[in-house]
């Protein structure tokens, strides 16, 4: 567990990381976050970060805005 | 799973929980007790209220069993379970499912350029270019149009009805609803079958390419960060988009908008600032021949509805929206699917929008007839000299409403027998785009947002529409522009 | 004889509509669900002599229901009590997706799992062991590309056989 944990809203583009947690004190928030499948343990890249966030799960990609990009936290493998 | 380390004394597990609720179930819900169960354990409000009315005399217990379960997790327990069945789904998939390597393929390539602000926008613009001005506007609003108005309504239609009436309804009076100016047959199905259809048929139809093609999520992706800044998200652009094919089938498309606030302002803007298809085509027609009255016209335009959307955002309450959306591949559309979309919004179009036509027909021949037209173009002689246009407008304004486009086309015989400058024009046109939405949209902006908020939009529209092109004609005339 | 209910559910995006289109030939009604402002389509079918009303569901995630369209694809699903419900999703997006299937299995609902859009997947290098799929979950699981046409009849026959061996 050397590898620090950040939020999706800083990681490297193209790094592979895992979700390490969600953290939102909004109930909506979190319903959307687990909607998309950002689950911890689940792989995530990120794509790009500018005009929106964008990642990719598996085979689905999304768009997503930086605050909700703010509370996937992961750690980069 | 450092998640599960959360789990509480098993006795409290969400597990025993689930099973406790569901011996307390006694009704039918036709879905499994398990899973009627696992809902309350969510907190589903739907859910919850259905069992309380159909279980009654458990439904406290049940409320204190899902309370007691909550206090042993650290978590909201529809992430507790997310979590439990996410590592059920990777374990069936780990045994019937095999993944090649990723590889980046052309078309993700592709993707991830229009995603591109650098390549993005450009390709943005183009797109918008080619859909809505060459092929929309161009192709639908003046190829097409021109062909069914010369060479079908005017070289047959219209002189086969006018011998017609004439032969078999001896009254003047009545023969004006069917052929007169805005007669039945010569305005009513004129516009709406050679005017309306084409445009509408050629804008659903680029819709639903860009639709079918997975552009649009692209495009909202894009512009997300603009349009927060005006209250609303990126998925706001597919409303948007849509409202230059038809405002009012796009103020119903606004329920995608997940909060109330958010479709307000998209309702408002839609009501206020996009300019629907039909409008767009006259317009065009209007303004072809004046680039110059075009580009103001498209900039103020654009100027009114980013400021509206941005002080719209600062006075409302409520939170700032939030954006998220699935990006699916890029795709080849299927030219069936996209035929049969485009039939059936078509089709719908028509469905809501000829009973309209014919009604506007019927009330404007009763409003001639009975001259309160008469009065109430004289009521709005006023307004509409106090932006520098000629006093006969006034009847394109009155008409607009029954139909924006109607208001539009009123202007476009106005020009045609050149009673307008660049200038009047110019004005003219952002009038009429601004101005109170069509009788239909009106209808739609009440039956979605309610009779205060409906009646409140048009209100504010019909002021804000006239002191806009008071002040632009103030300006153009004395800076002395000559368009 | 009772007409069978057959209603199609899954995500936004998976080709609900086209597969619906694909089952019913013609166009029945697209009408606004009772108290809300979704939109609802329903069609017939006729299969080796049977009835089917075929509902075409707004899109859902998750069983646990966050928009209007998800409220009303699950009150279809409790209020209709289809007899069948076929569910769709996007091959390539299975893990986030299977999810749903669990949920509507565990639901005690005639499930059958349509693995459409299998020409990008295979496309992407996803190879999915169809039959394992089925004993595993035991409920039918058919493959389609309904754009295309392809993977239509093998559903057609699933329901058929279904519709003999447990209703």
């Amino acid at each position: 567990m050397d590898k620090k944990i950040m939020p999706l809203s800083k990681l490297d583009i193209n790094k592979k990381a895992k979700v390490s947690h969600i953290k939102t004190e909004d109930k909506a928030m979190l319903q959307r976050i687990i909607a998309i499948g950002a689950l911890p343990n689940t792989d995530i890249t990120l794509i790009q970060r500018f005009p929106s966030f964008v990642f990719q799960i598996g085979k689905s990609q999304f768009a997503v805005d930086k605050e909700l990009a703010s509370c996937i936290y992961v750690r980069q493998i | 799973m450092e998640k599960r380390d959360y789990k509480g004394p098993i006795e409290n597990s969400i597990e025993m929980a689930i099973e406790k609720i569901e011996n307390l179930l006694k009704s039918d819900y036709y879905l499994s007790g398990r899973s009627i169960a696992i809902l309350l354990l969510q907190e589903d409000e739907e859910i919850r209220n259905l069992v309380k009315e159909k279980d009654v005399a458990n439904f406290d217990r049940i409320e204190d069993i899902i309370k007691d379960t909550k206090l042993h997790y650290a978590n909201p327990i529809s992430y507790e379970l997310a979590i439990e069945r996410q590592d059920e789904v990777k374990d069936i998939l780990g045994r019937y499912v095999k993944f090649e390597k990723d590889r980046i393929s052309p078309q993700e390539k592709l993707s991830r350029a229009l995603m591109n602000p650098l390549f993005g926008i450009p390709a943005l613009l183009l797109v918008l270019y080619l859909g809505l001005y060459k092929f929309v506007g161009q192709f639908g609003a003046e190829t097409v149009v021109n062909f069914l108005e010369s060479s079908i309504f005017d070289k047959y239609v219209t002189p086969f009805s006018t011998v017609l009436a004439a032969r078999i309804i001896p009254w003047i009076a009545l023969q004006d609803l069917f052929i007169g100016e805005y007669g039945i047959v010569t305005m009513a199905f004129r516009y709406a079958f050679a005017i309306i259809l084409p445009i509408t048929a050629v804008f659903f139809l680029f819709f639903s390419l860009l639709e079918d093609s997975g552009y649009l999520p692209r495009l909202a992706m894009l512009i997300d960060r603009t349009f927060k800044k005006i209250g609303l998200s990126g998925r706001a652009v597919i409303p948007m988009v849509l409202g230059f094919g038809c405002a009012t089938m796009a103020t119903m498309v606004t329920r995608i908008l997940p909060t109330k606030r958010e479709r307000i302002i998209a309702t408002l803007l839609l009501a206020l600032a996009v300019p629907c298809s039909a409008q767009l085509g006259v317009i065009m027609a209007l303004l072809q021949h004046n680039p110059k009255a075009l580009l103001v016209w498209a900039g103020v335009i654009l100027f009114i509805f980013l400021l509206v959307g941005y002080l719209t955002s600062k006075i409302l309450p409520g939170e700032r929206p939030s954006f998220y959306m699935e990006i699916p591949p890029l795709r080849i559309p299927s030219l069936s699917n996209v035929m049969i979309k485009t039939y059936v919004r078509v089709k719908w179009y028509f469905l809501e929008i000829m009973p309209l036509f014919l009604w506007a027909s019927v009330l404007i021949w009763i409003g001639r007839l009975t001259r309160v037209f008469d009065l109430l173009i004289n009521l709005l002689k006023g307004p509409v000299s106090a932006i520098g246009l000629p006093p006969e407008a006034s009847k394109a304004f009155l008409f607009g409403f029954f139909r924006r486009d109607y208001g539009a086309a009123g202007l476009y015989d106005l020009n045609a027998h050149n009673k307008l400058d660049g200038v009047q024009l110019a004005v003219a046109c952002v009038a009429l785009t601004l101005f109170l939405p069509c009788i239909a949209q009106f209808l739609m902006n009440i039956k979605e947002r309610g009779w205060k908020t409906g009646l409140g939009i048009s209100v504010f529209i019909l002021v804000f529409s006239f002191s806009v092109a008071y002040a632009l004609n103030i300006i153009l005339r004395s800076l002395v522009v000559v368009l | 004889m009772s007409v069978k209910k057959i209603a199609i559910a899954g995500n936004p995006n998976v080709g609900k509509s086209v597969l619906f289109n694909a089952l019913t030939k013609q166009y029945v009604a697209v009408s606004n669900y009772p108290g809300t402002t979704v939109e609802v389509s329903r069609g017939r079918m006729n299969l080796e002599g049977e009835e089917y009303e075929v509902i075409d569901t707004p899109g859902m995630y998750s069983l646990y229901s966050i928009t209007e369209e998800e409220r009303v694809a699950r009150r279809i699903l409790i209020n209709e009590r289809p007899d069948i419900v076929i569910h769709v999703l996007d091959a390539k997006n299975l893990e986030r997706m299977l999810l749903l299937t669990l949920q509507l299995i565990e639901a005690d609902l005639n499930v059958i799992l349509v693995l459409n859009i299998m020409d990008e997947a295979v496309k992407e290098g996803i190879s999915i062991d169809a039959s394992g799929l089925e004993k595993e979950l035991k409920i039918p699981v058919v493959e389609t590309v309904a754009t295309a046409g392809k993977g239509i009849d093998e559903l057609k026959k699933k329901i058929g056989g279904y519709g003999k061996k447990r209703l």
